[in-house]
């Protein structure tokens, strides 16, 4: 399963530590972020602090994109013995998950939105967990795919 | 247009430049500020801010000191893992 993450955002905890850490400790601007540091008019220190966070957040949504196609590609499973999850990218800037589904080896794409995965993997609530079967439903060949309990 | 945990620059009006004025303490009004934002209300933006030997803090932005706002667009960076 391929899993990626377009863009980056930082949290407010992976900017503090990024503000506090050693500026040598910190990856150079490469020539692209260095011209987009003049045409924000903001030092290239401050501006390599923010993309450095921006990395850890990025890491950070990485592994929760992971977590969150592992758990769908065993739903996936359950309800569609020949299909699986191939991919699954996180696009911060429309804030969705694309997932690409492979059924007998036919692709499926669909999109989740962002707030709803991340609601229900914080909460693991039942009513979303349904509102993700229901896309399922919708987007997955229906006679492929059993009701949510 | 979610801002959240980006960074901008934003272009400000007269009293925009009056507020970074007073909270910097720095004798020059700037006409724009690039800062990291933390979350958007209805009230303005709460951007992050690191202060020379202060704590880092979050201020609140009102809406009427922007005049605009620029936020570089960067959709070719892509990370990835195989799962």
């Amino acid at each position: 399963m391929d899993i990626s993450v377009r863009g980056s955002r930082s949290s407010a905890q992976d900017w503090v530590r990024a503000q506090q850490i050693p500026l040598n400790e910190i990856p150079p601007l490469d020539e692209q972020q260095k011209a987009a540091a003049l045409q924000m008019r903001i030092s290239e220190e401050d501006y390599a602090r923010s993309v450095y966070a921006g990395y850890l957040s990025q890491q950070e949504l990485l592994q929760r994109t992971l977590r969150f196609g592992r758990w769908l590609n065993a739903r996936v499973g359950e309800r569609t013995p020949n299909g699986c999850v191939d991919a699954v990218e996180l696009d911060t800037w429309s804030g969705k998950l694309k997932v690409k589904v492979l059924i007998a080896r036919e692709p499926v794409i669909f999109e989740v939105d962002e707030e709803l995965v991340d609601g229900f993997m914080t909460t693991g609530s039942a009513e979303l967990e349904r509102s993700i079967f229901r896309l399922l439903e919708i987007n997955l060949p229906q006679q492929q795919v059993a009701r949510a309990s | 247009m979610r801002l959240a945990g980006r960074t901008v620059t934003f272009f400000l009006g007269e009293d925009g430049k009056e507020f970074f004025h007073r909270i910097t303490g720095e004798e020059h009004s700037p006409d724009l500020v690039t800062a990291d934002v933390e979350e958007t209300d209805d009230v303005g933006i709460w951007i992050r801010m690191q202060r020379r030997k202060s704590p880092a803090s979050l201020v609140l932005l009102r809406w009427e000191f922007i005049l605009g706002i620029e936020l570089p667009v960067d959709t070719g960076k892509v990370v990835g893992l195989k799962g």
